[in-house]
């Protein structure tokens, strides 16, 4: 787990990185979690949920590091899958159609299942 | 209980990621102490952050020598800012739909959209190097 309060994460069925953001994806912490994305994508792994329960706000700046995140696992052949997403930023989200370029779901356990599927 | 007073800053910026989130946040907080909801208070976070990237970014293009002047102010329920850079302007009209099909996949581009979604009025000067930003609370702020 990571010690920063905004991000951490554990690995499910080996090889499934789950982010869990906390707050705001935004110029304060998208750099933070861009480090974390890119350490896990040196280790080799190519599938990643983000768990956005506890995720209030995001700006385009957090938005572009999506879109570049899953345009990097896809040539992996991997993904990035968001799951819980609510309030305010789902609703950002939706407006610049990310969920056209993204798969959403309800929950990470559904997001987990779906990489087996 | 009384009006709270109008709540008026001014800062000027370096053009450095992060430069203004010490003012994004007491702006948060402002609003906040005003009986602004969250979801207002998030629109106005997201569109002045939004405002402050592109103009240290396309504006003066991440030279540090140069700044970025912002200038918000809350009185009661309205809220306003301008955001000036010193770079050339550029044209609201030109920027790419960032809904296009085409578009979807870029990293960049969204910023605009968002402020003209998130704000009841976005405006540039004539130069194209200050966006004044104006939204009005949903519902009344509480007076304290």
């Amino acid at each position: 787990m990571s010690t920063e309060s905004f991000i951490t994460t554990n690995v499910v069925d080996d090889d499934i990185l789950v982010i869990n953001l906390r707050g705001k994806l935004d110029s304060a912490t998208t750099k933070e979690f861009e480090d974390v994305v890119q350490q896990h994508f040196d280790e080799g792994k190519s599938k990643i949920i983000i768990d956005c329960a506890h995720l209030g706000f995001i700006s385009s700046l957090g938005i572009g590091s999506l879109v570049r995140m899953q345009a990097r696992l896809k040539k992996r052949g991997g993904a990035v899958k968001l799951a819980a997403l609510q309030g305010m930023a789902a609703e950002i989200l939706r407006a610049v159609r990310v969920d056209k370029m993204l798969d959403i779901y309800g929950d990470a356990e559904f997001a987990r299942q779906s990489f087996s599927q | 209980m009384a009006k709270p007073p109008a709540w008026n800053i001014t800062c000027v910026l370096a053009s450095r990621e992060n430069a203004a989130d010490a003012l994004l946040s007491e702006t948060e907080k402002q609003l906040e102490g005003r009986g602004w909801d969250e979801r207002d208070r998030y629109c106005v976070r997201l569109a002045l952050e939004e405002a402050f990237n592109n103009a240290m970014e396309h504006g003066n293009r991440r030279d540090e020598t140069k700044h970025v002047t912002v200038d918000c102010r809350i009185d009661g329920d309205r809220f306003s800012a301008s955001v000036a850079d010193e770079g050339d302007g550029f044209d609201p009209e030109a920027v790419a739909d960032c809904l296009d099909p085409e578009n979807l996949l870029r990293t960049r581009g969204r910023g605009v959209f968002l402020m003209h979604t998130y704000m009841d009025r976005v405006r540039y000067n004539e130069t194209g190097n200050c966006v004044t930003l104006e939204k009005s609370a949903s519902r009344d702020a509480q007076q304290g």
